[in-house]
């Protein structure tokens, strides 16, 4: 299953250009979609669900504002702005740090889990800009980025908490996933660095 | 009205620029036999991007060129397909008119966008299945007057069980009309059914905040009866879609009855995915302040009404 998910993470290496899922449907369900069908963006925010599950819920359940908020900034910037390819390796690095945070299964300090969930929404969120859209167009897709960030996180983390909080095998199960997934981030950060030379260019 | 429901208001009538009704891009394209082997091709377009029709491939053995069609002795038969389809319009009609035989009519979409022409005319259940289902899905996603409402009924639902019930006689409602419109029972023009749509909304979001004052309305008491009235008309607005769509004469049924389990399958996946947020909530704590309930209540009425205004101005202004 591993193999399957690290061939299928190293045939899409999207890069910092978001790319418009539909264009007929519309730029709301193009940015509703994107990051969701987006695997460079789809398992960190999974992993950053995980973590947020984690915490005790008044903690957990910060990041259902923050994070959307987060990534409508980003993604204002990311679109209003250049695009960066250290963008992309700082979401690369994010999935080793949430991975390994997932893994490690401890409770964050508040201000540093606001910290991550904030930065994470932020490079996400630029990742997911679309220069090529202005207007209407770009504010549809900006709330549909923000919608698919705020039904992901916030459907995630209710999951994750009530699996850790509620089965007992509910943790061991989460931090397998960490580590799947902070295996999955040092293969693809591997690959993009050493053998694409993407990040370099 | 509170301040803050009156800047957010201001905020959406400043963001609101269009209020036609959503549509669903169709191309028509038009096959006449002229003499045995000889046709004349027209394409009937419209789409508010103003997207060129999709490029038409032909069976090898024809020669195009437009708007002429010149198949010989092996006649239309073979595979006729649509290029970029899917990018431009959610669906295509093809329209054959072969003399001394009744039209054929056939809906390619963007994930069958060719079909295999024989003599008999006839269309496999699994191919019907595959045009109509999406289309339907499609439009309920895109339709987000009915998406609205359909999020009035939920807020006026206390329990589970009622929300099966009003889910339900909204979904029996609108498969009732847009049967009998598709059928050719009932006919009723598409513009003030629009219309009467977004004043649901509007009529539906005022219930919801009398509901959550505590004032007495009937609507909160039996869900099911409001979402049964208005769900009748609703089943008019999917029918005038499926009707612009064009139907196949010879597989009429099947093709309603995708078109429809499409609809309903969007429409659960709306539900499920408002329930699923709700849960998350719950679960985590995490109330909602009463401002931001209320604004968004005014918001989504504010929203009907806008839509009602400009749907009406389009009925009684003159073309």
């Amino acid at each position: 299953m591993k193999r399957w998910l690290l061939l299928f993470c190293l045939l899409t290496p999207q890069w910092a250009h978001a790319h418009l899922v539909s264009t007929r449907f519309g730029e709301y369900y193009a940015g509703l979609l994107h990051p969701v069908i987006t695997l460079s963006h789809l398992i960190p925010w999974l992993a950053l669900a995980l973590v947020a599950g984690l915490q005790n819920t008044a903690s957990a359940r910060t990041a259902l504002p923050l994070f959307p908020l987060a990534v409508l900034a980003g993604a204002a910037l990311g679109s209003t702005l250049p695009a960066q390819q250290w963008i992309a390796v700082i979401n690369l690095i994010s999935f080793l740090v949430l991975g390994g945070l997932v893994l490690a299964a401890r409770p964050l300090p508040p201000r540093f889990f606001i910290a991550l969930v904030m930065a994470t929404g932020l490079s996400h969120g630029y990742a997911n800009g679309m220069p090529e859209l202005f207007g209407q167009g770009l504010v549809l897709y900006l709330a549909g980025v923000t919608c698919a960030a705020y039904l992901l996180v916030s459907i995630l983390t209710a999951a994750s908490h009530q699996l850790i909080t509620q089965r007992s095998w509910g943790i061991i199960a989460v931090r397998a996933g960490g580590s799947w997934i902070a295996a999955i981030g040092f293969l693809y950060l591997a690959f993009t660095l050493f053998v694409t030379g993407a990040a370099g260019s | 009205m509170k301040p803050i429901p009156l800047v957010c208001l201001f905020l959406l009538a400043l963001t609101c620029t269009k209020a036609l009704a959503h549509e669903t891009p169709i191309a028509l394209l038009t096959i006449s036999e002229r003499q045995t082997g000889l046709f004349n091709v027209e394409w009937t377009y419209s789409s508010s991007t103003n997207q060129f029709p999709p490029t038409v491939v032909f069976p090898a053995h024809c020669e195009f060129d437009y708007p002429r069609l010149q198949c010989g002795e092996k006649n239309l038969y073979g595979t006729l397909a649509l290029q970029q389809l899917g990018e431009r319009y959610s669906a295509a009609v093809v329209q054959i008119d072969r003399i001394d035989q009744q039209p054929q009519t056939y809906t390619l979409t963007g994930a069958n966008p060719d079909i295999a022409l024989n003599p008999n005319g006839n269309l496999p259940i699994t191919r019907i299945m595959a045009s109509y289902l999406p289309l339907g899905f499609e439009h309920i996603m895109l339709g987000v007057d009915h998406l609205l409402f359909v999020l009035g009924l939920m807020w006026l639902v206390g329990n589970r069980w009622m929300l099966f019930k009003t889910i339900t006689a909204f979904t029996v409602a609108h498969s009732m009309t847009l049967g009998a419109v598709t059928l050719g029972w009932l006919g009723v023009p598409e513009k003030p059914v629009n219309a009467a749509i977004a004043l649901s909304i509007a009529i539906v979001a005022v219930e919801v905040l009398k509901f959550k004052r505590g004032e007495p309305c009937v609507s909160a008491r039996m869900p099911w009866a409001i979402a049964f009235g208005f769900g009748l008309l609703h089943g008019f607005g999917f029918a005038g879609a499926l009707t612009g769509i064009g139907l196949p004469e010879a597989n009429l049924p099947a093709a309603l009855l995708f078109f429809n389990v499409g609809v309903e399958l969007g429409q659960l996946s709306f539900v499920l995915i408002v329930l699923a947020l709700l849960w998350s909530h719950r679960s985590l704590q995490s109330h909602f302040p009463r401002w931001m309930e209320t604004t968004a209540i005014y918001a989504v009425g504010s929203i009907g009404c806008f839509w009602f205004l400009t749907r009406l101005d389009m009925l009684l202004s003159p073309i």
